[in-house]
């Protein structure tokens, strides 16, 4: 199992009609990698994660996870993969005790007192009616039924949506169990934070193209920032976007939204010219940084 | 362990399970009960109804005042036809599209098991709600013979049951075939719907009409014929016919699940 790779996606292309939803994807993970995956609304992570499962079909291309077939060897793969979907769906009649046997029952080999130590670390009520449970509840829930037979793969879709900070940090650790185990992790997610702290690799994917991968070190040097000015008479975009050290711009009324990556001196120089009445730094998502740095390609 | 996708499936169908089947337990036991009362007028009620009517009822005249004519008049010629024909494509379209609907169905698919295993230990499920529906028919009939005067032959009314159950069946299949294929749960029932009341109506109007005759090989109520064989025994190749076509729906509906994307 070691001597192949976790996940090797070959020029997937997934189709709807004339939509690519997908297109040419490729990629490679290595043996205790926590790699993050990600992008815009309807960029294709979600239709790249269903892939992988076997819910959907390549048009082109193959998705292979520890050299298995995502759809000739499904059932296979799914002895090492745990997943949680984003916005999880669990049967709402039964107790988390209850689905957890289920999904026993159907073939995850658990290890149960990796389970009780979960259960604890989440602060999970699991003899309570999953349908009774608070959104955070259900998404711990979710966690413990995809790490619970210590898959060699996690597959995890926001794995943090709906859970308080505290929560957050023992899944952080979580992650951190696993990869010390060598496990592999392949996470979806918008959490600029959660990236920073979890991942070795960042993908990013925009209108079906993964347009970067690159290490976390580079990504947290890429030194981008981006700052909102009001002015009486803005400048011309054109001008902000022709300065040195500028990547975006964009004007709205008397306000201009300005992506600047590296040194601000110039950025500076310009905007005094026209009298600026208010300067905001604005948060940047790790989205906005891969958006602006690779819009300048 | 797979098996357990039929026992959970059938913990969760279990409220459907229960009403159905002891509604018609005691719906039969109910007809078995009325026989005596209704048993003189049952044959003037026939023969003054004009012909299309008595095509409606599709029972013989000479037998329509037997146990076996009563039971085919309204229990076995519509009630449980139609109630089975209700539960199976209610089932048929519900089975995998409320799970797909919902998100569960990833639930599953995330699980070391084949398409095929859920598909066919879900079918198996629709497939005993049916049989202790059409037996419990058969129980609340054979219990109607001990204490009330109601003479039948136990072994033709269980072979009406049993058709009975392959025509559910083969509409359970038929919905989950139309799911599999539209991935829509409205769409296999209210396809099933229509192809039942067509069925039904077509039935009807070839028993009528004698130039309509040839329309009957086309209706599935034709092939289950409950209430000739409560007179007669069962037709072999009634039972084939049902059994063939509910096979291949089967088969279609398996190849389809086991091929497409879900949950779009």
């Amino acid at each position: 199992m070691q001597a192949v790779s976790p996940l090797t996606i070959t020029k997937f292309t997934k189709r709807y009609g004339s939509f690519s939803a997908v297109d040419d994807l490729n990629l490679k993970l290595d043996h205790g990698e926590v790699f993050g995956f990600l992008g815009p609304n309807g960029a294709g992570k979600s239709t790249t994660i269903r892939t992988m499962m076997n819910f959907i079909s390549p048009t082109m291309g193959s998705i292979k996870l520890f050299d298995l077939d995502s759809t000739l060897d499904s059932v296979k793969i799914k002895e090492y993969v745990g997943y949680l979907a984003g916005d999880i769906a669990l049967y709402g009649s039964m107790s988390g005790k209850a689905l957890l046997n289920y999904l026993t029952a159907l073939g995850k080999n658990t290890d149960w007192t990796f389970v009780t130590e979960l259960v604890q670390r989440l602060d999970v009520p699991v003899t309570q009616r999953i349908g009774t449970l608070s959104k955070g509840n259900r998404q711990k829930l979710g966690l413990i039924q995809a790490f619970m037979h210590k898959p060699d793969m996690l597959i995890l879709d926001e794995p943090t949506s709906g859970l308080d900070p505290l929560k957050k940090q023992v899944f952080y650790d979580m992650i951190l169990d696993m990869k010390n185990m060598g496990k592999t992790a392949f996470i979806s997610s918008h959490d600029l934070t959660e990236v920073q702290r979890i991942c070795d690799r960042v993908g990013f994917i925009r209108s079906g193209k993964l347009v970067a991968i690159e290490n976390m070190n580079t990504v947290n040097n890429l030194n981008v920032r981006k700052y909102a000015v009001i002015f009486d008479t803005p400048p011309a975009v054109e001008n902000l976007l022709t300065t040195e050290g500028v990547i975006d711009a964009k004007l709205n009324g008397n306000q201009a939204t300005v992506t600047v990556k590296g040194r601000i001196d110039q950025f500076i120089s310009l905007i005094s010219k026209y009298s600026p009445r208010d300067l905001q730094e604005q948060t940047t998502s790790l989205e906005d940084i891969f958006m602006s740095y690779y819009e300048t390609d | 362990m797979p098996s357990v996708i039929l026992t959970v499936t059938l913990i969760q169908r279990w409220r459907s399970i229960m009403l159905w089947s002891s509604s018609m337990f005691l719906i039969a036991l109910m007809f078995t009960g009325l026989y005596d009362y209704f048993q003189n007028q049952i044959a003037s009620m026939i023969e003054a109804a004009p012909p299309p009517l008595q095509a409606f009822y599709g029972v013989d005249l000479q037998n329509a005042s037997s146990p076996a004519g009563w039971l085919g008049l309204e229990l076995y010629g519509f009630i449980l036809p139609i109630v089975l024909v209700i539960i199976a494509t209610g089932a048929g379209g519900s089975i995998i599209g409320d799970e797909e609907n919902s998100g569960t169905l990833e639930l599953l698919l995330s699980s070391p098991v084949s398409r095929i295993t859920i598909l066919v230990h879900k079918t198996l499920a629709i497939e005993i709600q049916l049989a202790l529906v059409a037996t419990l028919v058969w129980l609340g009939i054979l219990i109607g013979t001990i204490l009330f005067p109601f003479d039948i032959s136990l072994s033709k009314v269980f072979w009406a049951s049993f058709m009975a159950w392959l025509l559910g069946g083969l509409m359970g299949c038929l919905a989950l075939f139309v799911q599999s294929l539209t991935q829509s749960r409205s769409y296999a029932i209210g396809i099933g719907a229509g192809i039942l009341l067509v069925s039904y109506l077509t039935n009807i109007l070839s028993n009528a009409i004698n130039s309509l005759e040839y329309l009957r090989y086309v209706s599935t109520f034709h092939y289950y014929g409950g209430s000739d064989v409560l007179i007669t025994g069962p037709y072999w190749v009634h039972i084939l016919v049902l059994s063939a076509v509910t096979v291949t729906l089967f088969a279609l509906a398996l190849i389809i699940f086991s091929k497409r994307d879900t949950g779009i």
